[in-house]
């Protein structure tokens, strides 16, 4: 299984004051499943977008394996991680099965048909998803909630060992949000995918993810194992607003509370 | 495009049965086209005609007794017309198709990334400078549109940022104003050089009078070729629908991909403007037609919108030669004329 390595990266756009990334030096193992937070503009996006190679790297290193990520085509590179943006807008008219088929590109040729293999998998993926019965819908009548688990059934039948994920839940209502995210923890546990994915909820993120990126103003704050790393302490400095730890039922939870008044 | 389909789609078996119809349409109406015109030859007389040039063929149908007269009408005025007029209308509307997809807009159109500007502009300096010079069978002014074409791209391209990966809309806004630039030029050298006015005005409206076999071969080839590569890059474009990154996510180079797309598609409106000038609507109606008739898939489209803008601009032609003969209406007038009622038409039948 291949991990994904950044090493001092750094990015400066040009005409801005402040570095968007500054030095960030990461590994993400194979097995787990990430979550990176942090406020708005802490480069989150960035980095996801970096470690896709939908940016140029231009300090430092984004490695897949021990190969920088310029130095894949972007079909290696599709055989070893899927994307998954916030939202998909389609200006064609594609069923959710059509989507969930491009999954599948980087494994055929231009010209040739869906194999018994292809079909399976895509099969399968829906099953996965619960969205099997949007199979034969169009893709633009889809709810939010309905599209975003099509497009993770597209990343599920790409058949890679990673999955990167960009805010896969936001905006979407609180039942689709918790069927979205289990459905990427049973990927994770029952056929081994390892999954990086930005989250805005800092609940969401302790409950479904194994390991937490903590991004602020570009730097890497801290990183590291959910269970015995997420604490208020960590978050106050992570959001600079004082939070509440809640227990229950043997679960943890944090809320923000207001700055004193 | 954005425009709204109806909920069910139509079987794959349905699309082939209206791509056969759509391909047998495409003789039909270039014989229709051979057998009009102010000598009246006849369809069964066209065909014959046609096939006594053709070793192997003109036994099967006797064209009886016909004219030298006919025979040159036919095989050296009508002919190539029809077949330059078909090859422009398949650039045209492909391209239109290709652009829509790509720059995620459903009305963009061949002329909106400025190379047809740039065309014109090319034309409007061999109208006004009085050039007679020719090379490879073309005349000033199809040589100096072309090169006004390709060199809009590549002005596009740098101004763009395109060759540095840039965004679609980067590139369609630089286009613009770019095409702006290069019709204010226009309006500056027409309003310098008054007695060409009309003369520059005349070849902005477009025509294919004047085409003869030479240009038939040309466009012939530009648009065989440039349609072929499109074909080849359908699947890629179907892909890009989902967004850019998404595309590249599964597999997709889009930068290269896009590079490819434009410069083929300069080449096949640049030569398009060059032997026709400037036939609007055809690039904006005839793919929205097909994208009914066919879906979105590009593996469709393409091929589709080649075969359909073919045979719209054959009959374009057609009616515009003949409608006030001996003389010529604009074929942009006809184009417009037909197009834009029926645009409307179909806007509104698909958004209830």
């Amino acid at each position: 299984m291949i991990s994904i390595k950044t090493e001092a990266l750094s990015w400066q756009p040009k005409g801005r004051a402040k570095p968007v990334l500054d030095s960030i030096s990461l590994d993400f193992e194979p097995g787990e499943v990430y979550g990176i937070i942090g406020p708005n503009g802490s480069g989150k996006t960035s980095l996801l977008r970096h470690l896709m190679g939908f940016l140029p790297v231009t300090q430092g290193e984004v490695l897949w394996g021990d190969r920088g990520v310029s130095a894949y085509s972007r079909r290696e590179l599709a055989k070893i991680t899927a994307y998954v943006p916030q939202e998909t807008r389609l200006d064609t008219d594609f069923t959710a099965e059509e989507v969930v088929f491009t999954g599948r590109n980087p494994y055929r040729g231009r010209f040739g048909g869906e194999t018994a293999e292809d079909r399976a998998l895509v099969r399968e993926a829906l099953i996965f998803t619960g969205s099997e019965k949007l199979a034969a819908q169009s893709f633009r009548s889809l709810s939010g909630g309905e599209a975003q688990k099509v497009v993770i059934a597209r990343a599920i039948a790409q058949d890679t060992p990673w999955i990167l994920l960009d805010e896969p839940v936001s905006g979407l209502d609180v039942k689709s949000e918790v069927e979205v995210l289990g459905r990427l923890r049973r990927l994770n546990r029952e056929k081994n995918r390892s999954i990086l994915m930005i989250l805005h909820d800092i609940n969401l993120a302790a409950e479904y993810c194994s390991r937490i990126v903590m991004l602020k103003n570009g730097h890497l704050l801290w990183t590291g194992s959910t269970a015995e790393g997420l604490s208020c302490s960590r978050l106050e400095a992570l959001y600079d607003i004082p939070f509440e730890r809640i227990e229950h039922g043997g679960r943890t939870f944090y809320r923000a509370l207001a700055e004193k008044e | 495009m954005q425009v709204k389909k109806p909920a069910s789609r139509p079987h794959r078996g349905r699309y082939l049965t209206r791509g056969i119809l759509l391909i047998l349409m495409l003789p039909l109406v270039m014989l229709f086209a051979l057998s009009v015109g102010s000598a009246q030859i006849g369809m069964g007389k066209s065909l014959g005609i046609l096939f006594s040039h053709v070793p192997g063929l003109s036994h099967i149908i006797s064209a009886g007794e016909f004219s030298s007269m006919q025979d040159y009408i036919l095989t050296q005025v009508r002919l190539p017309r029809i077949l330059v007029a078909g090859f422009v209308g398949g650039c045209l509307s492909v391209t239109g198709a290709v652009y829509q997809g790509l720059f995620h807009n459903p009305i963009a159109e061949p002329h909106i990334i400025g190379v047809s500007s740039g065309a014109a502009l090319g034309a409007t300096f061999a109208i006004i400078g009085g050039l007679s010079f020719s090379a490879a069978g073309l005349g000033a002014i199809s040589i100096c549109a072309f090169a006004g074409a390709i060199f809009t791209i590549i002005l596009v391209a740098f101004a763009s940022g395109m060759n540095r990966g840039r965004s679609d809309i980067t590139v369609l806004l630089t286009g613009t104003a770019v095409s702006t630039l290069f019709s204010a030029f226009m309006s500056l050298l027409m309003s310098l050089n008054r007695q060409s006015m009309e003369k520059v005005y005349l070849w902005t409206f477009g025509s294919f009078s004047s085409s003869g076999w030479t240009k038939a071969a040309w466009t012939a080839g530009i648009a065989l070729a440039g349609t072929a590569i499109l074909f080849y890059l359908a699947k890629d474009l179907n892909l890009m629908a989902m967004g850019e990154d998404t595309a590249k996510s599964v597999g997709v180079e889009t930068v290269r991909t896009r590079a490819i797309l434009l410069t083929v598609t300069a080449f096949m409106v640049g030569i398009s403007v060059s032997v026709s000038g400037m036939i609007g609507f055809v690039g904006l109606v005839v793919p929205h037609c097909m994208r009914f008739l066919f879906g979105d898939d590009y593996r469709r489209i393409v091929p589709a919108s080649f075969i359909g803008g073919a045979a719209f601009l054959i009959l374009c032609d057609t009616v515009a030669r003949t409608i006030m003969a001996p003389g010529e209406m604009p074929i942009g007038v006809i184009t417009a004329l037909i197009g834009a009622p029926y645009f409307i038409w179909l806007i509104r039948k698909n958004s209830r």
